[in-house]
This record gives C-alpha cells, structure tokens and sequence, in this order.
C-alpha cells in the first residue's frame, strides 16, 4: 500500500507556500478551484518532484518556475517541492530544489528512526514508487483524458500497454543487446574476410587441374600405345631398309635412263631434221655440182641475164626517166639507149633464176660436203655416247632387279604409311602432353597462391570465432528477448482489454446496452452495444467515451503493477453535460475505492455537493488566491 | 619472187593413187622415218630418187601435194637442178612453169614407190640416215 504524508511546496509557480498533511491511506481528497487557480501546477509539482517534468498545461503568465511573489523579493530563492511517501512500512521523501541559473538536485531520503537519511539510488525508489512510463495512469488531465480515444487512438492504446507491460527493462536490455550485436557484426563484418570467392576460386581450379590431369593421363597412355605400335612397326620395317636402297637405285636408274632416253630421242630428232631436208639435194648431189659448173659456164659466156633487170628497165621506159632519175623524151638519146638495153637484156630474162641459183648451189654444195658432215658427226658422237650410257645404266637397272629383295610394295608402303601417321599422331599427342603439363603446372601455381590466401584468410577468420559465436549468441538473446517482449505485451493487451470491459461495466450507467468492450490485436476497439458489434466509436456519446477512457486507464494502471498508488486527476467532470456528471459521480466512489484519489476540479456544483456528501471536511480543499501576487494557497473547504 | 617465177603453176601435184598408196602411209605410220613429218619434205625427197634411179612415172589423175610458191628457195632450186637435168640443160625450159613441174611431178611419183620400199621393205631397218652417211659412226 501506498499513500502520500504530506506534500510541501515551496515557491513553485502559483504556490508559495504549501504544506498539505494526509492521514487516510485511502478515500478521496477532492481541490476544488476556480480556473488559474494551480490545479494543473499541482500535479505539474508532484512531477516536477519525481521526473523533473512538466506534462500539464499552464498558462502563458505561469511561465517562470519560481513563484512570482518569492521572484519579486528574492529571485535567488528556492523552489522546493516535497513529497513524503508511505509505501509499505517505510517512510520515503522525494525532495527537488532549483534556485536561478542552477540545475535543480534531486533527493530521495528515507526516515530512519526520526531521521531522514539519503538513499544510494534514488532513481530506483523513485520507480518503485511509480515509474515515470506509468505516471500518466495515475496523474491525468481528466479534461484530456478523452484524448485517449481521439484521432488514431490505436497508438495511444499500443503505447499505454507498452508502458504497463513493464517491458522497458527488456526493451532496454534489447537496445543494449541490439547495438552491442551490431557493433559485434560491424567488427566482423570488417574485419572476416569473405573467402567464399576465393573457395569457388580455388575449387574451380582444382576442377580444372583434376580436368587436364585426366585428360594428360589419357594422352601419355595413349602415347605409350603409340610408341610401341611405332617401335614394332619401325622393327618390322628394317628388313626392308635394303629393299628401300635397292628401290631407290632403281627409281634413280630408270630416272637417268628416261633422261638419256629424252637426249637420244633428241638427237634423233636433229639428226632426222637434217637428212629429211637435205636427203633430197644429197642424192642430188651430183646434178648440183654439174648445174652449178654450167651456169658458171653460161655465166662467162656472157648469156646469163645482166645484172640491171629487165623489169627495172621496162620501168624506166614506161615512166620516160633517164636512170639518173630526169624526165626524158622518145626522142631523147638517152630513151632510145634505154630501148637498146632492153633489147640487150631481154634474150636471158628467163635466165633470171639462174644468177641466184649460182649462188645458192655453190653455197649449199659447201654445206652438203662439209657442215652437214660435220654437224650430223658432232650429234652421232654425242648419240653414241649416251646410247653407251643407256646401256650401261639399263645394265644396271638389270642387275639391281634381278637382286631386288622380293618385297611385297603394297605392305611396304603401307607400313611406311602407318609409321608416318603414328609418328604424327605421337608428335600430335606430345604436343598436346606438352601444353597440359604447362597448364598443369599454371594451375598448381595459382591454386598454391590462393589456398595460401585462403589459409590466411581462415587463419584470420578462425580468430573471429569467438566473435561469431558472441555474435550468435546475441542474435539469440535479442530473438529470445523480442520473443519474450511480444509475449508480455500480449498478454497485457489482454488483460488491458479484459479489465476495460469490466471496468467499463462497473462504471457506465446503461449497464444493459453495453455487453461487451475488447481490444482486438491491432488495438481497435469493437464494442457490442444492444447486440450489435461495432468497431467505430463514433456510437459513443462524449461521457461513455469518457467513461471508456477511465475505464482504459484504470485497467492500464491496475496492470502497471501500481495499482495501490495514489491517483491524481485534473478536472474528471470537464465537458462533460449535466447528466453525465450526475452519473459520473454517482459512480466515482466505486471508482475510487480501496486506494488514495486526489481530484482537482473546478468549482461546479455537482462536484462541491458531491464533495460534501462524500468527502470528510478535513480531506475537502479550497484553492484561493492569497494575496497581490496571484499566489494560490490550499485551505479547508468551508 | 620473179616474174617468170610467178608465171609458174600454183601448186606441185602428185598422182592421186602414188599419193595414197605410198605418201600418205609413210607420213601416218608411226614406224616410217617420216611419221608426222610434211607431205612435202616427203614428195622432194622421193623426187629426188626418183630422178637419180630414173624411176618417172606419169600423173593419170594429179592431186595437189602444197603451194609452189609457199617452197623456199633451195626446193625451187632443186626443182630447176632436176628439170635441167632432165632436158640436158635447156634453159629455156624454166620459162615454162608447168613443164618444168610435170617433171618434178613424175619423178616424185616414180621416187615415192621406192621410198616407200626402202622405209617399210627391209622391216624398219632402212634409216635414211644410214644411207646417207653410213652408219660407221653410229
């Protein structure tokens, strides 16, 4: 159980001095004040004590913290505000002080015999007392209170079941848990090589080395196939080596003989040249020689046509022209001599082949007795002496065929054919041997180098496990943490929801229209009124929805694990109609029962005769104006 | 070419049968010294035999063997060698182309018979190469 002592305020805002004591543990405690008066500073006050805030509203003039009377005589002056707490059986004091231009010092004492003597961690009575994230359960603006429900009221109602789900020390120990994993992978991250590349590199490497090996492993037994085949082919092969001499003796004889033989046949070809055409005048031969004496005979005679011929004459007579080349007459001399030589010339005009012929037979009478001799002497000579040398070559050319080994041509051109390809294919195969080997050696170089980098690279990474496993671990807390998050708050969203139905109950006076208020799971709220489920909360009048808004808070603050704290509400009767205050009030006291309720509220009369009936006069405050400087003091409602 | 020379026959004739009895194989047959060589080269050469063993034979029916004119000048040197020959030196005679060329005509178709003989007679063992200058120096 817990219940405020007594609360001290001192120069804060309206209150200049203030030193309320409170002896009931529970029931009501109802201020009533005109507007300006400080019911909002009150609370204002209390929080100010305990989180150094502010949440309430206050006017524009109320601005300065110090009030303004203590400002006006000393602007150094404290501002003090003093709660004295019961909680169980110990005595707490939550103190806050501020003077000008300083920060304001907390302190939280506890009561030791009759002395106050100063706790170690503050913070944590505080929040036993009541944790700022819930304050706004138990100290509310009744006026806003409404606001609970207005525009996307999901939030609101999201946030207070975060609040009172208590997970703030699993949200906080998720963000330490977060960011701690975070840093842990940016470490890692930097820091961890990434060697699943240079794995795929190397695996791809040692595919294709393990490729080439197989493939040189095929090619070398191929090889030694080939090798051998080629040695027993080349064995077999000797015992035609002499054959193969032979042959190519034999090849060469019958090649020198095809060449005498062109010679010969060229010779023969002169030599026949020249009896065909001189067959004719060496037969002849005679008749030659005695033509030729006789034309040499006519010749001296004189009967072998001169040398001027007769045409070149006849032509000189026709065009008149002297042989000199002038015009002449018939009747010049020199015609006329021209007419005589005619005359002269003209009896051996048929003579005219003769005084060539004279020539031309002496001529080839000299060939026919000496150049033909001669030059068909020179070509026998050379005949005779390639026709010695055919015989000797085809001599020869007999002798080597006669000791020819007697070897099948076909299967030795075969076998030489075989050799030549196998030899091809060995050059072939090595070749190829060659390369894969080069490749072989490339590759085991590379693949040295990049496992030595992977070794590095592991090594490297190896030294990271523990960070990985940190890493994992924190992952799971963080998993495990969020997990247990979600469960709490769902778990509360449905107390939350079940307490609001139930509290809605008890408080709304049209008990029989309203069955049944839940939260679904995205926090809207369904409402089953005279049977009908509605989602909207447009049905609900301006005091059901207030009524709901209590109803939500009181289920979030008897979930905070706060329940017995005292409540403090602001103006519960604002905006609301007559009626409805009437029915409010009527059921405020079961609202309020069972623990400490501080009301503030304006001086309606509903409320003042509500207060007189059912608050002890002791517990039933007025809120007044003091004096010049608008100070507010809290005296006895009379 | 002379004028008397272009008065002469265009052509040198040989008797249609000589010439297919004897010219024509020994030019067509591969063993005859003369396979392939010119009808021609053939005719003088049998002309020439013809008149050194007085062996003339007259044309029944001529046909032409090659142009006259297309002879060089030694054949037509040798065509007057045998006409002159023949007729005892009358010059005269060389005026008279066709004359002169029946005479060469008919010992041509007398010589071809026996040139004939001489190539195919002894089984090709007759060179006329032999005949002409022995074969002492063969």
């Amino acid at each position: 159980m817990i219940n405020i002592r007594r609360i001290t305020i001192k120069n804060f805002r309206q209150y200049k001095n203030v030193d309320l004591k409170f002896n009931n543990k529970t029931g009501l405690n109802l201020f009533i004040g005109k507007n300006g008066m400080g019911k909002s500073n009150f609370l204002n006050a209390i929080c100010w004590c305990l989180y150094e805030k502010q949440p309430f509203k206050f006017h524009e003039d109320e601005k300065k913290l110090l009030n303004e009377e203590a400002s006006v005589k000393n602007k150094y002056d404290e501002v003090k505000v003093e709660l004295e707490v019961g909680m169980d059986d110990k005595i707490f004091l939550f103190k806050r002080t501020k003077r000008e231009s300083q920060q304001s010092t907390s302190i939280v004492m506890i009561k030791q015999d009759e002395d106050w003597v100063a706790v170690e961690n503050p913070r944590i009575i505080i929040n036993n007392f009541l944790p700022e994230s819930v304050s706004k359960f138990f100290l509310f603006d009744g006026e806003a209170v409404q606001n609970l429900y207005r525009g996307n009221y999901a939030i609101n109602l999201k946030d207070g079941v975060w609040c009172v789900s208590d997970v703030l020390l699993l949200d906080n120990a998720l963000e330490h848990v977060e960011s701690t994993y975070s840093e842990v992978k940016k470490r890692i991250s930097k820091d961890d090589p990434k060697t699943e590349n240079l794995d795929k590199i190397v695996n791809d490497l040692i595919s294709e080395k393990s490729e080439i090996e197989t493939k040189k492993l095929k090619n070398e037994e191929a090889h030694k196939k080939l090798t051998e085949q080629l040695n027993q082919l080349e064995n077999k092969f000797k015992n035609y080596d002499k054959y193969r001499e032979q042959q190519k003796i034999k090849n060469q004889l019958k090649e020198d003989i095809k060449e005498v033989g062109e010679r010969l046949k060229e010779y023969q070809k002169q030599i026949n040249d020249l009896v065909i055409e001189y067959a004719p005048f060496w037969f002849l031969k005679e008749e030659l020689i005695e033509t030729g004496k006789r034309i040499n005979s006519i010749g001296i005679k004189g009967e072998l046509p001169p040398k001027i011929k007769s045409t070149f004459i006849e032509e000189l007579i026709e065009k008149k022209r002297c042989i000199c080349g002038t015009i002449i007459n018939k009747d010049d001399k020199a015609y006329k001599n021209l007419l005589a030589l005619k005359n002269e010339v003209s009896p051996f005009s048929d003579r005219i082949f003769l005084i060539e012929d004279k020539v031309s037979i002496n001529s080839l009478i000299k060939d026919l007795s000496q150049k033909i001799p001669e030059d068909i002497t020179k070509i026998r000579f050379n005949r005779a002496k390639d026709r010695k040398n055919l015989d000797s070559l085809q001599t020869r050319l007999k002798e080597i065929e006669q000791s020819l080994i007697k070897a099948p041509e076909e299967e030795v051109g075969n076998i030489q054919s075989t050799i030549n390809k196998t030899k091809e294919e060995i050059e072939k195969l090595l070749k190829e041997i060659g390369e894969q080997s080069f490749r072989i050696e490339q590759l085991k170089a590379e693949i040295k180098e990049k496992e030595e980098e992977l070794n590095r690279l592991n090594r490297k990474k190896e030294g990271l496990k523990a960070e990985n496993e940190k890493s994992n671990f924190l992952e799971e807390a963080r998993d495990k943490i969020e997990f247990i998050r979600s469960k709490i708050i769902e778990q509360v969203r449905q107390s939350v929801s079940l307490n609001t139905d139930k509290y809605f109950k008890e408080l709304i006076w049209k008990k029989d229209e309203f069955e049944k208020v839940s939260f679904t799971e995205n926090y809207e709220v369904e409402v089953i009124k005279s049977g009908e489920k509605v989602s909207s909360l447009k049905i609900l009048s301006t005091g059901e929805m207030k009524v709901l808004s209590f109803a939500t808070i009181k289920a979030l603050a008897l979930l905070s694990g706060f329940n017995d704290m005292p409540l403090f509400i602001d103006g519960p009767l604002e905006n609301l109609d007559k009626e409805v205050e009437v029915n409010f009030l009527k059921l405020l006291p079961s609202f309020i029962k069972n623990k400490q309720v501080f009301i503030f509220s304006l001086d309606k009369n509903a409320i003042i005769e509500f207060g007189k009936k059912n608050v002890n006069k002791e517990n039933f405050y007025l809120l007044a104006r003091e004096n010049q400087y608008r100070s507010t003091v809290i005296k006895q409602f009379h | 070419m002379n004028k008397v020379d272009s008065k002469y026959p265009q052509f040198i004739r040989i008797d249609r049968k000589i010439k297919e009895k004897y010219l024509e194989p020994l030019i067509s047959t591969p063993s005859s010294q003369f396979y392939k060589r010119e009808q021609g080269e053939v005719y003088f050469i049998a002309a020439a035999l013809g008149f050194k063993n007085k062996l003339r034979m007259k044309t029944e029916k001529n046909i032409d063997v090659r142009t006259y004119h297309g002879l060089n000048d030694q054949y037509k040197l040798l065509i007057r060698v045998i006409a002159l020959s023949d007729t005892k030196y009358d010059y005269n005679l060389l005026s008279d182309g066709s004359k002169t060329l029946r005479i060469l005509e008919e010992c041509a178709n007398g010589g071809m018979s026996l040139l004939y003989d001489k190539i195919f007679s002894k089984g090709g063992d007759f060179s006329l190469e032999d005949e002409l200058f022995g074969d002492n120096q063969k």
